[in-house]
């Protein structure tokens, strides 16, 4: 008895991670090898909406639940974009974790004077020192990966610290 | 008179002198002890654990809910010590906020090769610059504010940097 087993580009892109080599063989020539090369995360990620999709999470700030008592609602925006900005970490490091020994990339910003809003001043990292903005879920591991969120997400970094 | 008798009463005088100026010394050191008691105690060393942040903000820590989608209990731990950063600098600030070309201090420690925890190395500001340390709602308004807020609350900075 045979059967034949039909299978669509979505299913085989999904199924070739995780697939013996001679599987992946098998997939690379009906489908073609192009089709299974990795993409680089920035160009899967256009906005937060993005971000959210690859972690999984839902989108909608409504789904956030954060009740503080005594926080006005800046202290809250203030906590949201720090929870933007530990989802943006987490899709641009593919879900690792900063540790001990790690470049650990952060923004510095200008403040323009008399005005408002950030200009980004020079991307910065820490080996053996710490401070807020270099901590392991809120830095990135690549210089190339904060560029690419700096020009996304710069938004958030401006709720953040909200001067 | 023969000299020996001078020179004993001499030391006799020498010795009153001593007591005297020892009695002084203590009285005086009675004096400063008493001042220092009068003195109105610094809000950095009267608050120095959370549960004085809590009794000082009229808040009880025990109704913060802060439930995120996709997060680790890692990621919640890292948020809520943002929380308890925030509201260590209101208190610590008196209730202002940080502003624009003002000094922002902040805290930044040396991670010990191989080990945990953090070795604080200094409190720095930026007036003219940003990074998420010296946001509006986490930094200090005085280097004392900073390098104090890492004195009492170590645990709270680790919990945010987490490395």
């Amino acid at each position: 008895m045979s059967k034949t087993l039909k299978l669509d580009l979505d299913t085989a892109k999904r199924l070739y991670p995780n697939s013996q080599p001679e599987f992946k063989e098998l997939l690379e020539q009906n489908f073609g090898k192009e089709a299974f090369k990795p993409i680089p995360i920035e160009e899967r990620i256009a906005d937060y909406d993005d971000v959210c999709e690859i972690l999984g999470v839902d989108s909608d700030d409504k789904t956030i639940k954060i009740e503080v008592p005594g926080f006005d609602k800046g202290q809250l925006d203030n906590v949201l974009a720090f929870i933007k900005k530990m989802r943006v970490v987490e899709a641009y490091n593919g879900q690792k974790r900063c540790n001990r020994g790690d470049k650990r990339w952060y923004n510095w910003y200008t403040l323009k004077s008399g005005g408002s809003g950030l200009v980004f001043g020079h991307s910065h990292y820490y080996v053996d020192h710490a401070r807020t903005g270099s901590a392991a879920r809120l830095a990135f591991l690549s210089e190339h990966h904060l560029r690419d969120a700096r020009s996304k997400f710069h938004y958030i970094d401006e709720q953040l610290i909200d001067l | 008179m023969k000299t020996t008798d001078l020179q004993k009463q001499l030391a006799a005088a020498n010795k009153v002198v001593e007591t005297a100026k020892k009695k002084a010394d203590a009285i005086q050191a009675k004096i400063k002890a008493a001042a220092e008691k009068k003195k109105p105690k610094s809000i950095y060393d009267t608050v120095t654990t959370l549960p004085h942040v809590y009794k000082h903000l009229k808040v009880d820590p025990k109704k913060d809910v802060i439930k995120i989608d996709g997060f680790s209990k890692e990621d919640i731990e890292c948020l809520q010590n943002i929380v308890s950063r925030m509201r260590i600098a209101k208190v610590y600030n008196g209730g202002k906020i940080g502003q624009r070309n003002e000094g922002r201090w902040y805290p930044w420690s040396y991670l010990k090769s191989g080990g945990s925890g953090l070795v604080f190395d200094g409190s720095t500001y930026d007036d003219d610059h940003a990074t998420a340390g010296s946001a509006a709602r986490l930094a200090f308004l005085s280097e004392e504010g900073s390098t104090k807020y890492f004195k009492n609350f170590q645990n709270v900075e680790e919990g945010i940097i987490q490395l």
